[in-house]
């Protein structure tokens, strides 16, 4: 009866803790994003130079970083979130050396 | 659950046990060719032995759920990093990424999905065609010089402000804005080059790193950091073709960098399932507007995208003077801004060297994938891209980026 009880116990506490963790997670992914979008808005006023090269992508990465040195090694654990934006270019098509 | 530990527990164990050659890592050491290909023999065996447990356990991530918003797992990534004595693994101790993994959904499993979730076919979206002229387009032609750069450089210095990653920010963002301007105005000229091999630039890259980080108790750091990638891709000329040279810029680097790269006997990758037909080059410039090597640890990189055209037919270009085809390449580092030349030959022989290793890496981690592939259950992720990540160093040879290295070239080897 005891090892039902800790098993139930433990097995909630371990759900609860992941749903807590998977929240923030997702939480904290959806803010850095929001952030990344709203400096790609800012930008889309802006029109740039007749040049054959266009600004036409942009990726934002975003990185935590815990390090542990233990004599001799460095174990570095670096959870990450990159987005990325791309922008079409109306009229314009990208170059290929025999236009195919 | 069962066979994801297991998968998980068999690719640290294939891991820890693998290393490069040394020759890979120091081609100045000589163990003597017998000691040299036993060793090669090793890396091919725990390299796709590695390949094979890292391909398993992305099958297991299949994530054949979708959600209500109909999110799914697109692509998965796998990065490595190589130790200084040469052993391979995810966790990389202080080691930076050397090879890179990319797994693309089937066109199988997509087809799952949809029928599992009864999820219309999307229709291909038409994109809007606008004629020359249209306004719209000849905003884009005419309008502005520098000032999207500029606004891309001060926002992201606010946005670094305000969420406290820096406290000063009146430098930086002039600081940058000059980075970005000056790369931008030299790089922009690449398409005055013109081409004398299949290899051509398709896409240029400047990045900026940005990282805060301390020790919060004896052995354990914590911080955090940002990185900002601008790429600008090359579009249908506005002008014609450019068909003569002008020493005087950086059109040597280029065109004999292409040369060179062509001169790797892409014809080695012809019986693979993936071919060699792009490469990732980190330059700098030079005070006098030429283009380098450059092997930088500081906050802005700035990159060239080559890549191979098969189908691409020789046209008539102005001869090139031997002095031209004959000219050194520079490599430049932080703590050395004058850099070291490094002749053609060098540079020729370093990457066909780099080229041999990266094929070998790519039989043994086809070894892995395609036993399987013979499996023949629905395969539901395909390795699409390998990723090789090399250092140059100053005699012209690459060779894996290991501790505290910083990668200057990269191979991609794509899937026919």
């Amino acid at each position: 009866m005891k090892k039902i009880l800790l098993v139930i116990v433990i097995t909630c506490l371990t759900s609860s803790a992941y749903a807590g963790f998977s929240r923030k997670l997702s939480k904290a992914v959806e803010q850095k994003i929001q952030e990344g979008q709203a400096f790609i808005n800012a930008l889309e006023e802006k029109e740039e130079s007749g040049s054959d090269w266009l600004l036409s992508r942009i990726r934002m990465l975003s990185y935590g970083l815990i390090k542990f040195e233990i004599p001799f090694v460095e174990l570095k654990v670096m959870p990450m979130v990159e987005g990325r934006w791309v922008k079409k270019r109306p009229g314009r098509t990208l170059y290929r050396p025999d236009g195919v | 659950m069962k066979l994801i530990i297991a998968s998980l527990i068999s690719l640290l164990a294939s891991s820890a046990f693998g290393s490069f050659p040394q020759s890979w890592i120091n081609p100045d050491v000589s163990l003597g060719k017998s000691t040299e290909e036993a060793q090669e023999r090793k890396f091919e065996e725990s390299f796709s032995l590695f390949s094979k447990n890292l391909d398993t356990s992305v099958e297991q991530i299949k994530s054949d759920k979708v959600s209500k918003k109909h999110w799914y797992l697109q692509s998965i990534k796998a990065e490595l990093g190589i130790e200084h004595v040469g052993k391979f693994g995810i966790v990389g101790a202080k080691g930076e990424t050397a090879v890179e993994f990319v797994w693309v959904r089937t066109k199988e499993s997509k087809e799952l999905l949809r029928a599992r979730h009864g999820e219309k076919k999307r229709k291909p979206v038409q994109e809007k065609q606008v004629s020359e002229d249209n306004p719209l387009s000849k905003k884009i032609l005419e309008s502005g010089s520098d000032s999207e750069v500029a606004a891309v450089a001060s926002n992201y210095v606010e946005a670094l402000y305000k969420s406290n990653k820096i406290s000063k920010r009146g430098q930086l963002k002039q600081k940058l804005t000059e980075k970005f301007i000056q790369f931008k105005s030299i790089v922009s000229n690449l398409s005055e080059v013109p081409q004398s091999s299949p290899w051509w630039v398709y896409k240029y890259q400047l990045e900026i790193s940005i990282e805060v980080s301390g020790t919060i108790v004896p052995g354990i750091g914590i911080g955090n950091g940002n990185r900002l990638r601008l790429e600008w891709y090359r579009y249908q000329k506005v002008n014609k073709d450019n068909k003569i040279f002008t020493p005087a810029r950086f059109d040597a680097f280029i065109t004999n960098l292409s040369q060179d790269l062509e001169a790797l006997a892409v014809k080695k990758f012809d019986l693979h399932d993936y071919s060699f037909d792009a490469f990732k080059v980190g330059i700098g410039m030079g005070a006098k507007g030429n283009l380098f090597f450059a092997k930088a640890k500081g906050h802005v990189v700035g990159a060239l995208f080559f890549r191979r055209d098969g189908n691409w037919t020789p046209r008539p270009v102005q001869p090139r003077s031997k002095a031209f085809s004959e000219m050194p390449y520079r490599l430049v580092t932080e703590d050395n801004l004058d850099g070291e030349e490094i002749l053609r030959t060098q540079i020729r022989n370093g990457l066909s060297r780099a080229s041999d290793m990266a094929l070998k890496m790519l039989v043994a981690a086809e070894k892995g994938v395609r036993s399987n592939d013979a499996q023949n259950k629905v395969r539901h992720f395909d390795l699409k891209v390998l990723e090789l990540e090399l250092e140059l160093f100053g005699r012209g040879y690459f060779g894996p980026v290991t501790m505290e290295g910083i990668a200057v070239s990269e191979f991609f080897l794509i899937k026919k």
